[in-house]
């Protein structure tokens, strides 16, 4: 068992993980009966959401990049990878349902969603094919299924949610993105042969930047939405969750009423409302509470050592989620 | 982070110290505050001035190249070059307030198009 050195043999980036990825899922629909057009379907969608912008590894091939960091060969984690990037995209089809995204073909897109998600298990057993034992396969797919029931459950609370406290938004983030990246990372370390350190360390790393993930999109989605804000949809976002639970009643009473005023279409109202926000110190809180999952990320990755540079991808990584936490400090 | 909410609204609206509010806060919550003790001196008003956006997961996912990856010290740098709004510029042009976007970091060829998940 290797503990998180560096191969020599490995020579990062290495190849063209994508078309690998891409025939292993071709030669998984291929061996059932399925039905051509279903089949084809499916690899349209794939191609149209999951094809890389380049064919060497990038984030979204996390587990590859572990595996790596873990002095493992990368073509064992690729069916990982598949099963990691087909969990992740019929996630993504299935949120875009639950947000009112599709205005058509809704039907068609939760039969792709489960499709994706059943061939992701199914893709875990070609590991067989590249050394990896019948009991760690179990494991992985078990691990697999547990980090995709746990982000449903964390995802079914998102959706009933209201008057959340901060703890129970990071609660709810933890289960809908950090238990399946943790499982990404994890898994690419258990195919490298890591120890259960290693193991232990990536999935921490992996678990805490899903956490990080979820406060800077929360943070872009009231200041910085790409189209609709936030604060706009009604759906429970940690800058409104900390000032519920820390302002006066006539501020909680005021932040409501623009609030409300936000999810009806009243622009003024938004646009005060996120000042409010920032005035009870919700940025200051978004900073501070995503430097202490920024620095878990860290610790977990100082804990794991190794020196490979896909080790020092990963930290930078880490620290592009959330520019405004890098420099700050210096005042 | 209930705790650690409380600590930061303490700090920032009601400009106690760090020994006042962290009597909760676990070592790594105290840590974090004490990294963050000159951000958390700052006015809420100036520190949304100062604040760069944060990339979304979607634009987050595609960064791969190194290469392309700013130094800190780069960063900093084009940060403070960056022409200080007023209050009323940056309230109508707040993507202006700072610094480069990430999608110009990046230079992202597919723009704002999101092909990946975002908030799953």
């Amino acid at each position: 068992m290797r503990s998180g050195g560096r191969s020599s043999a490995i020579v990062w980036p290495v190849a063209d993980y994508w078309s690998l990825e891409r025939q292993l899922i071709q030669d998984v629909l291929d061996e059932g009966s399925l039905d051509g057009s279903y089949r084809q379907h499916l690899l349209s969608v794939l191609d149209q959401w999951a094809r890389p912008e380049t064919p060497n590894a990038d984030l979204e091939a996390l587990p590859i990049l572990v595996c790596v960091a873990c002095g493992g060969n990368p073509r064992r984690a690729v069916p990982v990878c598949v099963a990691w990037r087909l969990l992740r995209l019929g996630a993504k089809l299935l949120d875009d349902v639950e947000d009112g995204d599709v205005s058509e073909g809704l039907p068609e897109i939760v039969n792709s969603a489960v499709g994706l998600v059943f061939a992701g298990q199914l893709v875990l057993s070609k590991l067989g094919d590249e050394g990896v034992t019948p009991a760690h396969v179990q494991h992985l797919t078990r691990e697999l299924c547990q980090a995709g029931l746990t982000a449903c459950g964390g995802q079914h609370a998102d959706l009933r949610a209201a008057g959340l406290d901060p703890d129970r938004w990071l609660e709810i983030a933890a289960a809908k993105s950090g238990a399946p990246m943790g499982w990404a990372a994890w898994a690419g370390a258990l195919v490298a042969g890591a120890e259960e350190n290693v193991l232990a360390g990536y999935r921490d790393y992996a678990s805490s930047l899903g956490v990080l993930l979820q406060i800077s999109d929360d943070y872009n989605g009231v200041w910085y939405p790409d189209h609709v804000g936030d604060l706009a949809t009604n759906r429970p976002t940690l800058p409104v969750a900390y000032a519920l639970s820390v302002a006066g009643a006539n501020e909680r009473g005021q932040l409501q009423a623009l609030l409300d005023g936000a999810q009806r279409g009243d622009i003024e109202a938004d646009k005060q409302a996120r000042k409010l926000l920032i005035d009870v110190g919700a940025q200051a809180f978004m900073l501070v509470v995503g430097r202490v999952w920024h620095d878990r990320a860290v610790q977990a990755l100082q804990q794991v050592g190794g020196d490979h540079p896909a080790r020092h991808q990963l930290l930078a990584a880490l620290r592009q989620v959330f520019p405004a936490l890098q420099g700050h400090s210096e005042g | 982070m209930n705790s650690l909410a409380r600590a930061v609204h303490g700090m920032v609206v009601g400009r106690k110290s760090l020994g006042d509010v962290s009597g909760d806060l676990t070592a790594q919550e105290r840590a974090a505050l004490a990294d963050m003790q000159p951000v958390l001196a700052r006015s809420p008003e100036d520190l949304a001035r100062v604040l760069a956006k944060a990339p979304t997961q979607s634009e987050w996912w595609r960064f791969a190249d190194q290469a392309k990856a700013p130094t800190q010290s780069e960063w900093w740098r084009s940060a403070h070059q960056a022409k200080a709004p007023t209050q009323s510029e940056w309230w109508s042009s707040p993507r202006m307030a700072q610094a480069p976007t990430q999608s110009e970091w990046w230079s992202n060829p597919k723009g704002s198009v999101s092909r990946t998940p975002s908030r799953v």
